[in-house]
């Protein structure tokens, strides 16, 4: 369709992403404006993880084009995306583990299974103090991309398959002799 | 920090069959379910042949039961359905035992019901239009069609299928001796086709086919049971759910067809995998894609070979005229004349260069131009050369040259006569030269010697000039003798001693060597002009 019809190509990504685009802002608007404290003037190891509201909006996007292929098999050509490392923390944090990691303490280092913190209760506190809630199933669970998918897929689904009905019929019209 | 980007929702995805073959590779979870299910068919089938499998099976089993639900209705409206389950049975052993597969024979046999209304009498047909099919090879579909046809009194059908019937045999016969005629004639034909290993391969296929169908059933009486989305949304989601079934039919090979009638064995054990977030919608929203995507597809390949073979014809083309250019480029008459046409030629010798050129190269008006050039420069040629032909002989300046020689001999023979005591002068008479005789006929030995024209003559005036030479300076010195190079006796240095008289015998032939008058001659002329006097007397003039 690209190659013979880049026309309605175009207008079927246009509609598409004018669906895919609710997903982004509403994903973007579960951003909290701020955090823990801590977690936003991080140093060292955990500089680059810091969270700042601006940049995980930011860092929720659209994306067209094939994503990696997921264990399942499967790729997706209109994505919105968590780019940042603090929006992946904030999306998913409690989900493997709702009362935070086993805690080893010191020991164990290296592990990222367990918790090294020096509080046996960090990770706890931690996702507490998470202003947000899982939302969707499995690991289809999280607090911005994955709770505005729950949110907004009921609709974004059918405009997307109206959009890739409407092209194929006319493609199929035009592909007629 | 960027990280990998998993954190996403996606909507209009596709299966990859690769992904999930590197992921049977790494001990996926599909794999470690494939293998707990059926470790006989695991290792056999891939992931993607499974799920074409299952597919396939799915197809084979709503083809079987459209038809067997048509065949079960037919026999409702005749008020036998009770027999339904016997004419099941019959028909399964039926296709078993001539290797005819189901979807051939339940139409078959609900047409021919649907002809007879008996279906005892539509048994004793299709038997009949079994031996047939196998006797003439034609399709099963045809004969029975033809055979319901006769039934009804239409025998044109059956004619038509040419299987060995007259005209007069067909419009008479009542369908009951037809019948009896053809089961005579092709009688056995279908059990004999089925014998030996194309029978045996037959059957293997319907017992195949027969297989195929059961797994269909199970597959879709297990869909009843469980999330339908969810199982049809992925080919993943349909290969585990034949990984189960086929986990739970490992043991079919080795017993019977018996076991696929627990659809309990089929049903998936562990919900299948789930893709991601907007793909899980729907069967038919699904099939419909897939339909349009194979059709943009087909109609992309289409095109894209269309263009492929537009643009070898268009370089084949460009290619042709390459060479074609290429070609007349090194033609070596077309060379040659290029060649002649940069030298300095006439314009005749242009004209003909030019016109060969233009029919080399086909160009017809350039030809007939230029040809018309030649011919008009040619006329020209012709009477150029007619004029010079009748031009006068032009006038030899030397022609005289000898009369004046002989007047100035005659003058000094005067002037002999002149001077007592002086010699007398006699004038030369042109006669023939003596050497002219031996030049010719040294040339001709020359020549005979295998020497050149040119060269022998040049030979043979060399000889006889030295000759002449030679018999001058002997004439002029008597006292030596020619013949051995010495002092002839009486000679020997006495003459001007003595006073003695000379005594000159002049030859008249050889009195006066031409060639040294003409060298006395030019000589003298030399010197006139040297010293910057006129050759003509004063008073004359040319």
């Amino acid at each position: 369709m690209k190659k013979y019809t880049p026309d309605l190509y175009n207008e079927m990504n246009k509609e598409i992403k004018e669906a895919m685009l609710t997903v982004r802002d509403h994903g973007r608007a579960f951003v909290p404006f701020s955090t823990m404290y801590g977690w936003e003037h991080q140093k060292g190891t955990w500089a680059g993880r810091q969270f700042n509201a601006t940049s995980v909006k930011k860092g929720i996007v659209y994306k067209m084009g094939k994503t990696a292929i997921n264990k399942k098999g499967f790729r997706g050509y209109y994505s919105v995306v968590n780019k940042t490392a603090a929006g992946a923390i904030f999306e998913t944090a409690g989900r493997k583990n709702p009362a935070g990691q086993p805690w080893a303490g010191k020991k164990k280092l290296g592990n990222k299974r367990f918790s090294h913190s020096s509080n046996p209760r960090a990770g706890q506190q931690f996702i507490a103090n998470l202003d947000g809630v899982l939302v969707g199933s499995d690991k289809q669970k999280g607090r911005l991309i994955y709770r505005a998918w729950a949110k907004d897929n009921s609709i974004v689904i059918p405009k997307t398959l109206k959009a890739i009905e409407k092209a194929t019929i006319e493609f199929n019209k035009r592909a007629k002799p | 920090m960027a990280q990998k980007e998993n954190i996403i929702v996606s909507v209009g995805t596709e299966f990859d069959g690769k992904a999930l073959a590197k992921a049977e590779k790494k001990l996926s979870d599909f794999e470690k379910t494939a293998l707990k299910a059926g470790k006989v068919f695991a290792g056999v089938f891939a992931a993607q042949k499974i799920a074409a499998f299952g597919k396939s099976a799915v197809n084979e089993f709503i083809q079987s039961e459209k038809a067997a639900k048509s065949l079960g209705q037919t026999l409702t409206n005749i008020g036998q359905a009770y027999k339904s389950p016997a004419i099941d049975m019959y028909l399964k052993k039926l296709s078993l035992q001539y290797g005819i597969v189901d979807d051939e024979l339940v139409p078959a046999y609900n047409t021919l019901l649907l002809s007879t209304r008996d279906t005892a009498q539509a048994q004793g047909i299709l038997q009949t239009a079994l031996d047939v099919s196998a006797g003439t090879g034609k399709d099963l579909q045809s004969v029975v069609a033809a055979l319901s046809k006769a039934y009804v009194g239409n025998n044109t059908a059956l004619q038509k299928l040419g299987i060995g019937l007259t005209k007069a045999q067909l419009s008479g016969a009542k369908f009951a001796d037809l019948q009896k005629e053809l089961n005579s004639l092709f009688a056995g034909q279908a059990a004999y086709a089925a014998q030996g290993y194309t029978g045996d391969i037959q059957k293997l296929t319907v017992a195949w086919d027969q297989f195929k169908e059961s797994i269909g059933e199970g597959i879709l009486k297990g869909l009843d049971t469980t999330n339908i989305d969810k199982l049809t949304a992925s080919l993943v989601s349909l290969g585990n759910a034949l990984g189960v079934v086929i986990g739970g039919l490992s043991g079919f090979l080795s017993y019977t067809f018996e076991g696929l009638s627990h659809p309990s064995w089929f049903l998936p054990k562990k919900a299948p995998g789930v893709p991601d977030a907007g793909s899980d919608r729907g069967g038919k929203a699904k099939a419909a894609d897939q339909r349009a995507e194979a059709l943009a597809k087909l109609q992309a390949k289409t095109a894209a070979a269309q263009t492929v073979a537009a643009k070898a014809s268009t370089a084949a083309a460009k290619a042709q005229l390459l060479l074609s250019k290429a070609g007349s480029v090194l033609d070596v008459q077309q060379a040659e004349i290029y060649a002649a046409l940069q030298n300095k030629i006439t314009d005749n010798e242009k004209l003909r260069l030019e016109l060969e050129l233009a029919l080399l190269t086909k160009n017809g008006d350039a030809a007939y131009s230029l040809s018309q050039q030649l011919l008009v420069s040619q006329l020209k040629t012709t009477e150029l050369a007619t004029t010079i032909t009748n031009l006068p002989k032009a006038l030899n300046p030397f022609a005289d040259w000898p009369k004046y020689i002989q007047d100035l001999i005659a003058q000094m023979a005067l002037l002999q006569k002149a001077i007592p005591g002086a010699p007398a002068v006699t004038p030369t008479t042109t006669t023939q030269n003596p050497y002219d005789a031996m030049f010719e006929k040294l040339k001709q030995q020359n020549i005979a010697m295998g020497i050149e024209p040119g060269a022998a003559a040049g030979l043979a005036a060399s000889s006889s000039r030295l000759q002449a030479e030679a018999d001058a300076y002997f004439k002029a010195h008597p006292e030596i003798d020619p013949m051995t190079g010495a002092i002839r006796s009486g000679f020997a240095g006495s003459a001007q001693a003595t006073g003695a008289s000379y005594t000159f015998n002049i030859d008249a032939n050889n009195t006066i060597d031409p060639n040294s008058i003409t060298k006395a001659v030019q000589d003298a002329i030399l010197i006139i002009n040297r010293n910057g006097y006129s050759t003509v007397p004063a008073g004359q003039g040319f």
